[in-house]
């Protein structure tokens, strides 16, 4: 029997329950994979296996993209079967997302003195996520029927470098590891929308007229000078022809951030790890530009004086144009423009953690992330880790996410001796694959990603040096080989207080 | 082993993912879209379709009339009234005159008279001028001797005034002067019963000298060339001044109304404008109308009994306006006759001046008098229609030529709001591709159906007090568009009906300047797109 502490089964079922709601940028493999430093990204408190890690000569590179709703598996059915108004049908209300995320390391590394570890990094990321109501897809396939509503239509995008500066405690007199890491902040730009209402009532008494209300707030900020660029349309005037031009226009928006986690060795298999990241904001105050909308205006086609010579046809298409020029007008007039700085804080993320060691090349873990933005959102992931002895390892994960039980993830580290050479993908067959072919259609052969709501990748080449020996990692550290009949397994006595 | 158990695992997995899909099936999506086309306003003094070259107004009591003006007569008044030049010769003979002790002295003679101005060109008549202004001309006085004394001439003409002074000339010996006249009044006698135009002047001459007797004779000639006068005032007599004839188009279409259909007070309006002093009588000896059909036939009634008396402007620069109106009122058949669409009018006149004598403040004219005759065609938006057609042809492609979208009906929703006291009665024919000749099918298959905008609510004179409001739903289902995809054009057919045309005797209407009609169009499309058609249409 494996499992034998029954908090882990409480722990483990608990996990799986809360599953299924979680949004955002998440690296679910990442977090199980400690012998990399770019897990501490994920969990600051984790001990890699080097003293020293530098990610060159190629930095880590991820690229992200994940969705609530949208996928194969939501369009087509397994015979075939393409139906638009089923997949419209199984949207929710309001709660649609869509989000893709890039992040680069500019340069990271992490150096052990004594019982302590030391990391400086800086990366640039950029995220982007739209959220949207369900009748935004509902016009293709019902058309607009009486009301429909955008309300819920919200997008909130944001770059930013970061600069940082980390630090872990492991005492080998000690169940726990801490970690935190500080985080300095240059916002980039940044878009964001807040409270939108879009209403649009089709008035079925009349001629079909369109009573269109739209209110919300959106936020623009960019690394520029407020000073010299006041509005959107003043950028036309920005010219940027060298990295020289670039850092005379570089105004950047500063913000403050950190990521605290620790880890409890609670038995001699089983640990526990939590982190908190991501606790911070950023202060757009550079240039910004803050449009107040509340508008309400009625659509209802040309307004015309005629004669029996008129020819309505030319008539409409002459006025279309001014038309749509006056509804601009109209919109225009119900927007109020102020030039406020307004704070944007980053989407704050919760893992906690519990690891089985099973073997000491093989251990399992569990894990949920929440993810506070918008709302909260969680997800589940179990995971297990094996050593192929020092070249390799591979690490996967299945977790629940978005409405989705098929989310497998794989990550892969090449340990040369110069280093480590990583790729780390979540959802690897999400689903499975369907290989599509309709003669008629003129499909040949078209292989999709049937159940993929979400794909992560992440890769990059660190170089290590010096080696920890596995006997003083913790919580490795202590641990003896035993016997259990025939079968060897590593146990760890109880620490000495 | 966990090695083994771990690739395996990950074998299967990936191959029970995957899954083989042959034929696509794309259930269709219904779509429904409701466009605001717009809403369309027709407005009372919009409607010139009658006549593309009649215009609009309203008239005093707010009802919209169409109306055509044309200029019979323009005739300037001062050029038939002009005076020739004059030539006046006076003797002034000095029997003896006889110097004293051989020391200077004067012998003066002076003499009054009057000088006649002949040949004044005017019909007989001729004018009795009592007063002239210059703007030309030139007077010219010479003097001559038959002795060898001084002489000294002094002539001055009393009633020819210049700078607010008689004009006075001096001359000496043989001389002669000549006097501009341009700003130069005139003083002529002949309103008071005299029948002759006279300068009344004086003359009075000095002889001096030292030595012996002697007698002679004084000659002193007078002339007035190339005279232009601003102004003339006196009795011009009564004389027949000048015939009016005028033939103007009407512009009408040239197809005649129905019997149904009529205006019911047409009207012909003489307007005579007259800036002299002359008063006018003006004799209507015809109006008749050429038909469409290119018969002419005369207007009767009393409007040509009597003789419409013209005023004359009362002061220099004035314009006196008399009206004459020709209607249902004095003629017989006038009303019959517009209504079968008149395309040419003919009118004949003759003009007299002082047709009741010369009043007693006289006639003037000015060098910028004249008399206008103008007519204007008036035709007042009363009257009735019953069923009254208006149709057109436009071309129109009704078929959807992409096979992914499949229309399963379009309602057009009409919102009309009626402010004029007409039904308007609607019907659509969807005329075949090939020769426009067949018709595929109509809009609507009732009567009822097509009465979509009821008139407006109308009082007692037939002018309209409130509009009425109605929508309608015109529906095309997917069997109509079937029949009818393949329409090359439209023929649109108006009926319009006014409220009580169909009584006996029908009831007039009236269209007001205020009258209007809004159509509101929106649309409700709905259509299947089954893009499974998607590789037959691209095939």
């Amino acid at each position: 029997m494996i499992f034998k502490n029954t908090r882990f089964f409480v722990l483990f079922f608990a996990t799986l329950a809360f599953g299924n709601y979680a949004y955002g940028q998440q690296e679910f493999t990442l977090y199980h994979m400690p012998s990399l430093a770019q897990s501490t990204y994920l969990n600051p408190a984790v001990v890699p296996e080097h003293k020293v890690s530098i990610s060159l000569p190629v930095p880590s590179l991820f690229v992200g993209f994940n969705n609530s709703s949208i996928n194969v598996k939501a369009l087509m059915s397994p015979d075939g079967t393409v139906d638009y108004n089923k997949f419209v049908e199984g949207l929710k209300e309001n709660k649609n997302y869509l989000g893709a995320g890039v992040s680069g390391e500019l340069f990271h590394i992490r150096v052990k003195a004594a019982d302590n570890f030391f990391s400086l990094s800086s990366r640039v990321i950029a995220d982007a996520r739209v959220h949207y109501p369900r009748d935004l897809f509902a016009l293709a396939s019902k058309g607009v029927t009486g009301n429909f509503s955008l309300s819920g239509l919200a997008i909130d995008a944001t770059s930013y470098i970061e600069y940082a500066a980390g630090f872990t405690r492991v005492r080998p007199d000690s169940k726990w590891t801490y970690g935190a890491r500080i985080k300095w902040l240059n916002g980039l730009a940044n878009i964001q929308t807040k409270n939108t209402e879009i209403d649009v009532n089709v008035n079925g008494e009349d001629i079909y007229s369109y009573d269109i209300t739209a209110k919300g707030l959106v936020n623009i900020g960019a690394a520029l000078d407020g000073n010299k660029y006041k509005t959107l349309d003043d950028l036309s005037n920005l010219e940027i022809n060298s990295f020289k031009d670039a850092l005379n226009e570089f105004k950047p928006n500063n913000g403050i951030a950190t990521d605290l986690g620790a880890t409890f060795q609670f038995t001699e298999k089983l640990s526990f790890g939590a982190s908190l990241l991501n606790l911070g904001f950023i202060n757009w105050k550079n240039f910004v530009n803050n449009y107040q909308i509340d508008t309400h205006f009625v659509v209802e086609g040309v307004t015309a004086e005629v004669d029996f010579d008129t020819n309505l046809d030319s008539l409409f298409n002459a006025q279309v144009d001014s038309l749509v020029q006056a509804y601009g007008d109209q919109f225009k007039e119900g927007v109020d423009t102020t030039f406020n700085s307004y704070k944007t804080w980053l989407p704050t993320q919760l893992f906690l953690s519990a690891n089985y060691q099973i073997t000491p090349k093989f251990n399992a873990t569990a894990s949920v992330y929440t993810e506070f933005h918008k709302g909260v959102s969680v997800g589940t992931v179990v995971g297990a880790n094996y050593r192929f002895g020092n070249t390799f390892d591979l690490t996967a994960s299945w977790w629940w996410f978005n409405r989705s039980a098929s989310n497998l993830g794989i990550g892969m580290v090449f340990k040369p001796w110069f280093g480590q050479i990583y790729i780390i993908m979540d959802n690897v067959l999400p689903g499975g694959l369907v290989k599509v072919s309709d003669p008629e259609l003129e499909i040949n052969n078209l292989w999709l990603p049937y159940g993929a709501k979400n794909f992560n990748l992440r890769a990059g080449i660190n170089l290590v040096f010096g080696k920890i020996r596995e006997a003083n990692r913790l919580p490795m550290n202590g641990l003896t080989k035993k016997k259990d009949g025939k079968r060897k397994y590593l146990y760890k006595p109880p620490f000495k207080h | 082993m966990i090695r083994t158990i771990l690739f395996i695992g990950l074998f299967f997995l990936s191959i029970a993912c995957v899954q083989k899909i042959d034929d696509l099936t794309i259930v269709p999506i219904s779509a429904e879209v409701p466009l605001p086309i717009g809403r369309f306003t027709l407005k009372a003094d919009k409607l010139t379709k009658i006549g593309d070259s009649l215009n609009v107004e309203e008239n005093s009591e707010g009802i919209i009339q169409l109306y055509y003006d044309s200029e019979v007569l323009r005739a300037t008044l001062f050029d038939r009234l002009t005076i020739p030049d004059q030539t006046f010769n006076e003797s002034v003979p000095f029997s003896s005159f006889a110097f004293m002790g051989g020391t200077d002295s004067k012998v003066k003679v002076s003499r009054y008279n009057s000088f006649t101005i002949n040949n004044v060109d005017l019909l007989s008549p001729p004018p009795k001028l009592d007063s002239v202004i210059f703007k030309g001309g030139s007077l010219k006085v010479s003097q001559f001797k038959n002795f060898d004394h001084n002489l000294v001439s002094t002539i001055k003409f009393l009633t020819f005034y210049k700078d607010g002074s008689p004009i006075s000339v001096v001359l000496n010996n043989n001389g002669s002067t000549t006097v501009p006249l341009a700003g130069a009044k005139l003083g002529l006698k002949g309103v008071s019963g005299t029948t002759t135009n006279t300068i009344d002047y004086e003359i009075t001459s000095v002889v001096s000298d030292t030595g012996s007797d002697t007698q002679g004779t004084v000659s002193v000639s007078v002339s007035m060339e190339s005279m232009e006068f601003s102004f003339m005032k006196g009795d011009f007599s009564t004389y027949a001044f000048d015939h009016v004839s005028s033939t103007y188009e009407t512009n009408l279409p040239e197809s005649e109304f129905p019997d149904n259909v009529a205006f019911t007070n047409p009207i012909v309006n003489v307007a005579v404008l007259n800036s002299s002093g002359i008063p006018f009588g003006l004799d209507i000896s015809e109006l008749s109308v050429k038909k469409s059909d290119g018969s002419i036939e005369q207007v009767t009634g009393s409007f040509d009994d009597d003789t419409y008396d013209v005023a004359e402007a009362q002061d220099p620069g004035e314009t006196a306006e008399s009206d004459f109106t020709i209607d249902k009122n004095n003629t017989d058949n006038f009303i019959d006759l517009l209504n079968e669409i008149p395309q040419e009018v003919n009118f004949n006149g003759d003009l007299t001046a002082n047709p009741s004598g010369t009043p007693v403040t006289g006639n003037f004219v000015t060098d910028s008098s004249e008399i206008v005759v103008n007519t204007r065609f008036i035709l007042p938006l009363e009257g009735y229609a019953n069923e009254y057609v208006l149709t057109d042809t436009v071309d129109a492609k009704l078929v959807i030529e992409d096979e992914t979208i499949i229309p399963e009906s379009i309602n057009f929703r009409l919102q009309g709001e009626n402010a004029f006291p007409m039904l308007i009665a609607l019907q659509l024919y969807f005329l075949d591709s090939l020769d426009n000749s067949v018709v595929l099918d109509s809009l609507f298959l009732t009567n009822e159906e097509q009465q979509l905008f009821p008139a407006g609510e109308v009082d007692n004179e037939g002018l309209v007090v409130a509009p009425t409001f109605m929508t309608s739903d015109v529906l095309i289902d997917n069997e109509k568009y079937e029949r009818i995809k393949g329409t090359g054009s439209i023929k649109i057919a108006a009926y319009v009906s006014t409220t009580g045309a169909d009584s006996n005797p029908p009831e007039s209407i009236k269209i007001s300047i205020d009258d209007y009609f809004t159509v509101g169009i929106g649309v409700m499309i709905k259509a299947k797109i089954d893009l499974n058609n998607l590789s037959r249409t691209s095939k």
